[in-house]
């Protein structure tokens, strides 16, 4: 959290209870849905969304986190969904493609992705 | 085939991006709870997630309907929205003709239909320009403890 400067927005009881060491970044959640594999309890999804369909697909993909880039603002409704969903919300004020390297340097690895037919 | 075990119908209204993705949230726990396997699981959700936000981008109003039988998940979405002109087209991954704001939204991405296809074993799209579209899909339950 430190690391990218993030400000946690929901789910902040359960930081203990995951360990991230994957990440995705797509700004289409359909990219997501459709390259990134089932087993995802590790993943970190960084994204330029800010409306409640990052948090019902992170939901739906069983992703636990999702870190919204680029200082937006992220409405109340993501926020309360995040909360009411369990799913971790963290803003920071870095761009996606700052926020990917670093974690990348800190050893979080790329998401496994679903080779094509 | 005979009647499923389980249906239910949910209502889906066009445009409503803050309550997208409820049914299929609810069809993915439903089918937990029913203790199918969780990679057929999430396969029924992506989908259905997927047919839910087409209805939502493109139709004023429309519904989802899950099915379930002892050998497998049905889902059927039927829209009263502008049809497709060109399936084959539709089903190319990449082609969209969602407007710009729904791509800012993170949708449109032309990746809808390839990804239900994907994740089903059966699909179906029957759709009349002007008057609506009706997508089916059908995913086999195997090693389920159903």
């Amino acid at each position: 959290m430190s690391l990218i400067n993030g400000k946690v927005l929901s789910g902040e009881s359960l930081l203990d209870e995951v360990e991230i060491k994957r990440g995705f970044a797509a700004d289409l959640l359909s990219d997501l849905l459709a390259l990134v594999e089932v087993e995802n309890r590790d993943v970190v999804l960084i994204t330029g969304i800010t409306n409640p369909q990052i948090v019902r697909a992170a939901v739906l993909m069983d992703i636990p986190m999702v870190i919204v880039a680029r200082g937006k603002h992220v409405p109340w409704e993501t926020i309360s969904l995040g909360e009411e969903k369990g799913i971790i919300l963290v803003s920071t004020e870095l761009i996606v493609f700052v926020t990917c390297g670093l974690l990348y340097q800190a050893g979080i690895q790329g998401a496994k992705i679903v080779r094509g037919p | 085939m005979n009647a499923p075990l389980y249906s239910h119908t949910f209502e889906i209204k066009g445009r409503d991006f803050e309550h997208g993705g409820e049914a299929s949230s609810e069809i993915k726990e439903t089918l937990k709870r029913m203790g199918i396997n969780s990679q057929i699981v999430k396969r029924a959700a992506i989908a259905s997630y997927e047919a839910e936000m087409n209805i939502i981008v493109y139709a004023d109003r429309g519904e989802l309907l899950l099915e379930v039988f002892p050998q497998m998940i049905r889902v059927t979405a039927a829209d009263r929205g502008p049809g497709i002109e060109d399936i084959d087209l539709a089903m190319k991954e990449g082609y969209s003709t969602a407007p710009p704001e729904i791509r800012e939204m993170g949708f449109g991405s032309g990746m809808g239909l390839p990804n239900i296809k994907k994740n089903s074993d059966r699909l179906r799209i029957e759709s009349y320009p002007g008057k609506g579209t009706t997508v089916i899909f059908e995913i086999d339950i195997r090693d389920a403890t159903l």
